[in-house]
């Protein structure tokens, strides 16, 4: 008996069905089963099984404990029978937004909470990611917020009038110093621009790479921080491009190539190699985020570590006064839009955001910590941080962090424009130029 | 004469210095970054940023330890090599039998379904995500290893094809023909007659696909959001400095650096012999 062979022609007729079959399958929509037809021999449905109710949050990987803590600790799926599950985000601003924007477009979303910073707020409620927060948030909220955080929260986190995100970790750039040397030398911590320039003469010692100062100034939102914090003592926006930021911009020369004071190589480092210096007994003072503070008291730097090395007081005042001496950043919670469990989502983050459990929040980790004011009095006073954040608070000279709406392109030009006056390959104007054209050319 | 001839010696010693010294500055150019990552993965953080710089310092495998307890570090390798290899077969598979087919059938409009499908290289991966996310989600792929398997496999099979095609055009048609008269069925012939001899192109666009896949960041970034499904690209974008977004963990990130290059630099020792095969058969007619 010959055995049928098939032939190439039937192959590629088989294999070409087969993919077709694939493809339109793939491409399908899903449909609910149709219901069937009323049968006599199933006289009684069988009781619909409640399906179980989940949410999932998506934070950063320095959060993920700290809020499965925060979950058990508080007893939220006790309480609502919501399974949360804790999924970790990405590090970058760009790879979040790459992996939301997909997903918002295609309808649905791989979490329904987010932990989010400035940045991507401002992204995410201007293309219309996330929801609208007012309508969840009780009467009296923003009751237990101080002016400053509420300034600054319609700033960075409404667009159009409409919150879409509320923050609970808002941290601001201090004012670090050298206690010892400075009692050493017998100078007086700066209190204003002008008393900050001297200081080069009495620390910088090129020769040993001491500098009385120095930052993180690298490329890639590093600059734009200093940036930033400068025009605000100098009474601006440096988005704005006015004489504030000129004068911000001539400041920074000055201490840079004039006085001494801040290392010129500040524009090639970041935050690590910043504290690192610090440590190393190469800066006597400087501006940093108070994750420095963890670092300096890590295991690590342990024999390094006192606390006359790490004092910290508040920022020389520039022209533009106290008020605008520093600013915050935060980052909060918000729902995206799109969430496949969105009555879920709105039910947890009115949970997080309660007072009750921002202060247990912060109990769990500090991470949760900000200056709202039942979350700060519940702070345990004699912590370091705390310690910093009162008196900053107290002092009143936190400013609103400089907004700009398309905030990520419009930094990288401040960045590229001011490096390069930085490093003198441009003129002052021209650099003040080709910021503002390019600028313009962004609204 | 003589003095010319000494002449001659010494100058072609003297280019042949010139070219060893070459490839020596070019491959220690080449493999400074490598030893960087090896070293930044190997040295404690501080010892990456310290002035002058740490060239050798005392190595610990504390940094693979840290990565084991901050993320799900053995689970996102076998991800990764779940979703390498399952792309891999699944790519090779697929273009092997659609490359026959464009390669030895004659069929209406073979030609044109050839550029479409070459001509489909040429689209932005970014561009096809949202529609993609679409069908992994009405196909409930979303955040599976299947699902990114399936949608990597689709993007890197026109290529195979189009390469698997010139490597079964060089075959002699006569071997399969002589087999079919033996007697052979068309998978006998596949199998048994063709593949041992198209074996070093596989072999070549198996690594290469192999590895497209192993270091993609795009889809398992898009289309994946648990541990279960993520991969090690992912990881990348996860691990954390501290207890705070500020800094960066860069020891951290070249351990897992020097975690991705391990296979693919095991793979491409191992199957070296059939790579250059392949590479010359492609060239010679």
């Amino acid at each position: 008996m010959s055995e049928r062979k098939l032939s190439r022609r039937e192959f590629l007729g088989w294999a070409g069905i087969a993919a077709a079959s694939g493809v339109l399958a793939a491409c399908a929509p899903v449909t609910a089963p149709a219901p069937a037809p009323a049968a006599a021999a199933t006289p009684t449905p069988a009781p619909a099984t409640p399906q179980p109710r989940k949410a999932r949050i998506a934070v950063g990987g320095w959060a993920e404990k700290g809020t499965k803590e925060l979950l058990a600790r508080t007893g939220f799926t006790e309480q609502t029978g919501i399974e949360v599950e804790v999924v970790l985000r990405t590090d970058t601003k760009e790879t979040e937004l790459t992996r939301l924007a997909s997903a918002v477009q295609a309808g649905t979303s791989p979490y329904d909470v987010i932990d989010f910073e400035d940045e991507l707020t401002t992204s995410f409620s201007q293309a219309g990611y996330v929801l609208g927060l007012d309508d969840l948030l009780p009467p009296d909220f923003w009751d237990d917020f101080p002016p400053e955080m509420i300034a600054y929260s319609k700033t960075w986190s409404t667009y159009n009038g409409q919150t879409f995100r509320v923050i609970h970790n808002w941290e601001m750039p201090y004012w670090w110093y050298r206690k010892d040397w400075f009692d050493e030398k017998g100078v007086e911590v700066p209190k204003t621009w002008d008393e900050v320039k001297p200081l080069g003469q009495v620390f910088t010692d090129e020769s040993k790479g001491v500098w009385a100062s120095e930052d993180g100034l690298i490329k890639g939102a590093f600059l734009n921080v200093y940036l930033a914090w400068i025009t605000l003592q100098a009474g601006g926006n440096p988005f704005d491009v006015g004489p504030e930021y000129r004068m911000a911009l001539e400041y920074i020369y000055d201490l840079m190539y004039i006085s001494k004071v801040l290392n010129p190589a500040s524009l090639q480092k970041d935050y690590n190699q910043q504290n690192a210096d610090y440590i190393a007994d190469k800066v006597a003072f400087m501006r940093q985020w108070p994750f420095f503070g963890d670092v300096a008291r890590s295991e690590e730097n342990k024999a390094w570590f006192s606390e006359d090395k790490v004092a910290v007081a508040l920022p020389p005042v520039g022209p533009g006064g106290k008020s605008g001496s520093t600013y915050a950043a935060a980052w909060g919670f918000g729902i995206v839009k799109t969430s496949p469990n969105l009555e879920e989502a709105k039910e947890l983050l009115k949970f997080l955001v309660s007072k009750e459990v921002a202060i247990e929040a912060m109990k769990t980790s500090f991470w949760f910590l900000s200056a709202r004011k039942s979350v700060l009095a519940a702070a345990p006073q004699d912590n370091w941080l705390v310690k910093q954040m009162k008196m900053y608070m107290d002092a009143g000279v936190i400013g609103v962090r400089p907004f700009h709406p398309r905030f990520v392109e419009a930094l990288t030009i401040l960045e590229d424009t001011a490096a390069a006056y930085l490093t003198k390959q441009i003129g002052l104007d021209e650099s003040l130029k080709q910021a503002k054209d390019r600028l313009a050319q962004l609204s | 004469m003589v003095k010319s001839e000494v002449a001659r010696a010494w100058g072609f010693k003297g280019s042949a210095i010139v070219v060893y010294l070459s490839f020596l500055v070019f491959t220690l150019i080449v493999l400074l970054p490598v030893y960087w990552m090896v070293r930044s993965s190997l040295a404690p953080a501080a010892d990456l940023i310290k002035v002058p710089l740490v060239y050798f310092p005392r190595p610990t495998l504390r940094n693979f330890q840290t990565l084991v307890e901050q993320v799900p570090f053995l689970q996102y390798v076998r991800n990764s090599l779940a979703y390498a290899v399952a792309t891999t077969l699944t790519t090779l598979v697929v273009s092997y039998l659609a490359a026959y087919a464009f390669a030895r059938i004659p069929f209406p409009h073979s030609g044109l379904l050839m550029w479409t499908l070459v001509l489909s290289m040429a689209l932005p991966d970014v561009g096809t995500i949202v529609p993609l996310y679409r069908v992994l989600k009405n196909l409930h792929l979303l955040d599976t290893i299947a699902g990114i398997t399936l949608v990597l496999s689709s993007t890197l099979t026109p290529f195979t094809v189009w390469v698997l095609v010139s490597f079964i055009k060089q075959v002699p048609y006569e071997i399969e023909e002589a087999a079919i008269i033996d007697g052979a069925s068309l998978p006998r012939v596949l199998w048994h007659i063709l593949l041992p001899v198209t074996m070093p192109g596989l072999v070549t666009m198996g690594l290469i696909n192999f590895i497209n896949a192993w270091n993609n960041l795009l889809y398992p970034l898009s289309f994946t959001t648990s541990p279960s499904s993520k991969t090690l690209s992912v990881a990348i974008t996860e691990i954390f400095a501290g207890y705070s977004p500020w800094g960066k963990p860069w020891e951290l990130i070249m351990t897992v650096g020097v975690t991705m290059t391990i296979p693919v630099v095991i793979l491409v020792l191992f199957s070296q012999r059939a790579i250059v095969r392949g590479l010359i058969a492609g060239a010679i007619k």
